[in-house]
């Protein structure tokens, strides 16, 4: 079905196969394509400005779309004449801030685009410098310009509640500004970008193919595995490289291992912020075994570092797999527990029952993902949809819930933490023998490849174009928050403002894996830049 | 009614933060803490350097001196293994050792020095004693005749030869 629209449509099919479709789509009938895809049930995932230059082709803009219906990701590529491409915000808006990041980094000019307003460089960067553009080095520093910041004004009536620079519980960098009558949230600005780390140009230009997973890796101080792994599955995607099915059952179980240490440690920060600090402890301490598993099995505590392209580094023998099963007996009882008697007190409920509803409809206009997606009865999980790893062969279940509040979202990760001990056990149960890694590969030249995986906070993409040799020519990583934040102020209009940090926190953000804003204006989400709202203030 | 339940709960697991650092903290097997090179094994290969990604460990000729410097820098390490992976000799190896906070910096790096061979012909240094006789191994009985040549100095020599071989009939 997908084939047909894209067929009808004049565009050429440059790929075709199970896993992805890339076609390049002339620019008059991008916007139509992008419509009927969405229309068809495809969501947006991303986008990605590539500058194809020394390829001969100019600027190109690659549009992806999570077709779960087909089991694919769909691509469609658009080549900019003149730099320009007509934009697909005005028919999807989850393209808003894709199309603005290669505005602003590779210097596409999007068409008819309604917000075409700076969004990831900061306000002193130059006009006119592209970081992503390929004669821009990733050690170069261009000269600061001057910026004056408009004035602003007050609106009568409206408080401002500043909570920033850094989150209060989740040390990280960000800046909401909640705009208050009363009690009641009228308004919320999100400013982020203060931690852009340049990743992708420092990736591109001087590391290669086998050094970018440890890079990956460090996207996220807690989910970090699971980019590793999108990242290595990008790559063995474009070169075609079969994984041994023993590396593919060992990522699967670290994979499962870091989403039970990322939910008990959600568990834990929401504790604390509904003020139940006892069960705050448990949940860490339950989680400190989780960590020593780690250890045991990968040499550290978080950053794993165990994926090459082809396979993994270390394998899981009798001895580690009967330690693993041996905690497991223990923390399996106490997480249920704990977790069981937190469900059981019903001020605790109380606190999340009804607060922050996120609807289905505006979800899946945002484009939400993972468990905020789950609780908002959007029922999506990359590894049931786009098998990888060794997902394919094992049992587990989605959980789903209709309500799309804070207590929905506690209770898809409370489900999830089961399923993964769940999963755990059967793939070590399972663990076919033979080779963990196959060297014996060829790094085609300018292949694309797609690489999604379902992190603890929804599904992670990243996109990838080989260069040959052991050089990629583009990474893109996209974290689940980027699609999930955008969701953050519809749930805080008109709570009380007790309620934001747990409404901000549950949707367990990773501001430095995402880095974005998000300005609620009264009634109406726009987003738009600080500066241009501060503008219209 | 859960309350209670945890506090019992709280009674019976009693006080679980480590005594550490009052009492040593015991890590696992295959732990991956600071690298250190054993400087009788090193070869000075520079495959650690290429594989490193942070650059934390980097390679450079000191043509002067004609040695040749392997630098580590924990200050830059991640602690991936890359190195230890790809070290031909065994020589980098990742201790147990995690406590590295230190008052001088000058405790975060390593510094392996290794004497340079000069060419025969051109007199640069080009390369470890210790690696040149490590690849010795699998060179042919025609290409050791050249093993102390620089690359260039051996390209030239060979393409000399092959002009001779072609007036001569015969390679020689
Ligand atoms: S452990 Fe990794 S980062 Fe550290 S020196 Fe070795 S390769 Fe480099
Ligand atoms: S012998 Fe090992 S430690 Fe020495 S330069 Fe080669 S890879 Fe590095």
């Amino acid at each position: 079905m997908i084939i047909e629209i894209l067929k009808g449509n004049d565009a050429k099919i440059l790929r075709h196969d199970e896993k992805v479709i890339l076609a390049l789509v002339p620019n008059d009938k991008l916007r139509t394509t992008a419509e009927l895809l969405f229309k068809a049930g495809c969501y947006y995932a991303t986008g990605v400005g590539v500058d194809e230059r020394l390829l001969g082709v100019g600027f190109s803009m690659y549009h992806i779309f999570n077709c779960e219906s087909e089991k694919r990701y769909v691509i469609l590529k658009a080549v900019a004449s003149n730099l320009k491409i007509p934009s697909i915000t005005p028919v999807i808006s989850g393209a808003n801030w894709a199309e603005r990041e290669a505005m602003d980094m590779i210097g596409i000019l999007f068409d008819e685009h309604p917000e075409p307003l700076r969004l990831i460089l900061p306000d002193d960067w130059p006009e006119g410098i592209y970081p992503l553009r390929k004669e821009f080095h990733y050690n170069e520093r261009p000269p600061k310009v001057e910026f004056k910041p408009p004035k602003r004004e007050k609106k009568p009536g409206i408080m401002e509640v500043p909570v920033g620079p850094y989150h209060p519980t989740l040390h990280e960098p960000e800046v909401f500004e909640l705009h208050v009558k009363g009690e009641e949230i009228v308004g919320a600005v999100y400013r982020g970008f203060h931690v852009h780390r340049g990743m992708e140009k420092l990736a591109e230009e001087r590391m290669t193919i086998n050094q970018i997973p440890f890079l990956a890796e460090r996207i996220c101080g807690i989910c970090g595995y699971t980019h590793n792994c999108a990242y290595a599955q990008a790559v063995e995607d474009a070169a075609k490289i079969e994984v041994p099915e023993r590396a593919l059952y060992i990522r699967t179980i670290l994979l499962e291992l870091e989403r039970l240490h990322s939910h008990l440690l959600w568990f834990g920060v929401a504790f604390h912020l509904l003020g139940f600090d006892s069960g705050f402890m448990h949940t860490w301490r339950i989680r400190e075994a989780f960590m020593d598993l780690a250890e045991l099995l990968t040499g550290n505590r978080k950053t794993y570092g165990m994926n090459l392209i082809g396979g993994v580094r270390r394998d899981i023998d009798e001895e580690k797999k009967k330690k693993v099963l041996e905690i497991f007996e223990k923390t399996k009882k106490e997480t249920k527990e704990v977790l069981d008697n937190a469900v059981g007190m019903k001020e605790l409920i109380s606190r999340m029952k009804g607060i922050g509803i996120l609807p289905k409809k505006e979800g899946r206009e945002i484009g939400v993902v993972g468990p905020v997606a789950r609780a908002s009865g959007i029922d999506t999980d990359v590894r049931r949809d786009h098998p990888y790893a060794a997902y394919g062969d094992l049992d587990f279940k989605v959980p789903v819930y209709k309500e799309g509040d804070v207590l929905a979202r506690f209770l898809v990760r409370y489900e999830e933490t089961f399923e993964s001990f769940w999963i755990i056990e059967q793939a070590l149960d399972q663990l076919p023998p033979g080779d963990i890694l196959n060297e014996d590969y060829e790094l085609p030249e300018y292949a694309v490849g797609i690489g999604a995986t379902e992190a603890p906070r929804g599904e992670d993409v990243h996109f990838v174009i080989t260069e040959g040799g052991n050089k990629v020519y583009r990474w893109r990583p996209r974290a689940p928050t980027y699609n999930n934040l955008p969701a953050v102020p519809i749930m805080l209009m008109g709570e009380k403002l007790a309620d934001a940090p747990i409404i901000i926190a549950s949707i367990d953000p990773c501001f430095s894996c995402t880095d974005h804003m998000v300005i609620v204006d009264g009634e109406k989400v726009c987003r738009c830049s600080l500066d241009d709202y501060l503008g219209r203030l | 009614m859960g309350r209670f339940k945890l506090i019992a709960k709280a009674i019976s697991i009693g006080r679980v933060t480590e005594k550490y650092p009052f009492v040593p903290l015991e890590v696992p097997e295959g732990f991956r803490g600071k690298p250190v090179i054993d400087p009788e094994k090193c070869i000075g290969c520079t495959s650690c350097s290429n594989a490193c990604p942070p650059q934390a460990l980097q390679v450079y000729d000191d043509l002067e001196r004609g040695v040749r410097v392997v630098h580590l820098f924990i200050g830059r390490c991640i602690f991936c293994a890359r190195c230890q992976d790809v070290c031909p000799t065994g020589a980098i190896k990742l201790t147990k050792e995690f406590e590295l906070a230190t008052l001088s910096e000058e405790d975060l790096h390593q510094f392996v020095e290794l004497q340079m061979v000069r060419c025969e012909e051109c007199g640069r240094p080009f390369d470890t004693f210790r690696h040149l006789l490590y690849s010795a191994k699998e060179l042919q009985p025609w290409e050791r005749e050249m093993m102390f040549l620089c690359p260039e100095c051996r390209a030239k020599r060979i393409s000399e030869r092959l002009i001779f071989a072609k007036g001569g009939g015969g390679y020689v």
